[in-house]
């Protein structure tokens, strides 16, 4: 559990949950985000995730990965929509997301540098 | 390619009805299945990720109850060869067309976050990102065909040897 009470949340074959711990507050996704709608669970969740940080005026989230072993182009496209959020937001609101990837992952290591590269102001990639 | 004429490595042949459900089986199993003869298993997840997406499409584009899914992965030492079959309408394969011809007419990265840019205004599951994602991460060629009884083919031409995607220009 985390001091914003988001309970985590499993859909279908993912989990998602938010965890406060030593290097500050992470967002902990695993399993297989591959629903066909992604708007129904996933994007409402990070949203949830959104408000909170925007709410307690936080800087930076860390997204773990590490056990994230697939994601489909709706899930991108949920992550997308969430990274938009931020920033659209006034800069003083904005918030950076830092991604700790599993490069052997191959889908992570091929997309996840092109987000940044979407977005290179919000998205910091961890180098393993 | 006439599969008669490849030294096949890998054969995959699979008919299923289009049920979501049933992608993340088929995924895995392809995965699993390439990874044995395959040295480079990040290679094998690539080739399961661009199955999976070309399926999705398949399944969101089927016009019709009850008629089959069909996925062909043919392999020879240069290329993986996978066709992906669905009876869809004049007007979806049209617009697959349109959007193909699109996508096909970029760089892969550009077309990639093209997409990925029009994803987000996208009102329905149908952004078409995944067929540029497939571009991209396998660096696929990707076309169609469309037969008189109303089936398309979307067929990808993944090469093997050319490792991952490489990120030197982003």
């Amino acid at each position: 559990m985390n001091t914003f009470n988001i309970e985590q949340l499993h859909f279908e074959n993912a989990d998602a949950s938010l965890e406060n711990d030593k290097d500050g507050l992470t967002l902990v996704i695993s399993g297989d985000i591959d629903m066909r709608d992604t708007s129904v669970e996933f994007l409402p969740y990070l949203l949830k995730v959104h408000d909170a940080l925007i709410l307690n005026k936080i800087k930076e989230i860390r997204l773990n990965l590490l056990n994230l072993t697939f994601m489909n182009s709706n899930g991108i496209k949920s992550v997308i929509n969430w990274i938009m959020k931020s920033s659209e937001l006034p800069e003083e609101n904005q918030y950076k997301i830092r991604i700790i990837p599993n490069t052997d992952i191959a889908w992570q290591d091929s997309t996840l540098p092109v987000l940044r590269k979407l977005f290179p102001d919000f998205i910091i990639i961890e180098q393993a | 390619m006439d599969p008669s004429e490849a030294k096949n490595k890998i054969f995959i042949d699979l008919r299923f009805d289009h049920k979501w459900t049933y992608i993340s089986t088929v995924r895995t199993f392809v995965e699993n299945f390439i990874a044995i003869s395959l040295e480079n298993k990040k290679k094998a997840g690539i080739i399961a990720m661009s199955v999976n997406e070309l399926i999705e499409n398949a399944i969101k584009y089927s016009d019709k109850e009850g008629i089959q899914i069909k996925i062909q992965i043919i392999s020879n030492e240069k290329n993986f060869y996978v066709n992906v079959s669905n009876h869809t309408t004049d007007n979806e394969e049209k617009n697959l067309k349109k959007i193909l011809s699109e996508i096909n007419s970029l760089p892969p990265l550009e077309a990639y976050m093209n997409r990925m840019k029009l994803s987000v205004d996208s009102l329905n599951d149908k952004s078409a990102i995944g067929l540029a994602r497939v571009r991209y991460e396998s660096r696929a060629e990707i076309n169609h065909t469309y037969d008189d009884e109303g089936f398309v083919n979307v067929h990808a031409v993944i090469p093997i040897d050319n490792e991952e995607v490489s990120n030197e220009h982003i």
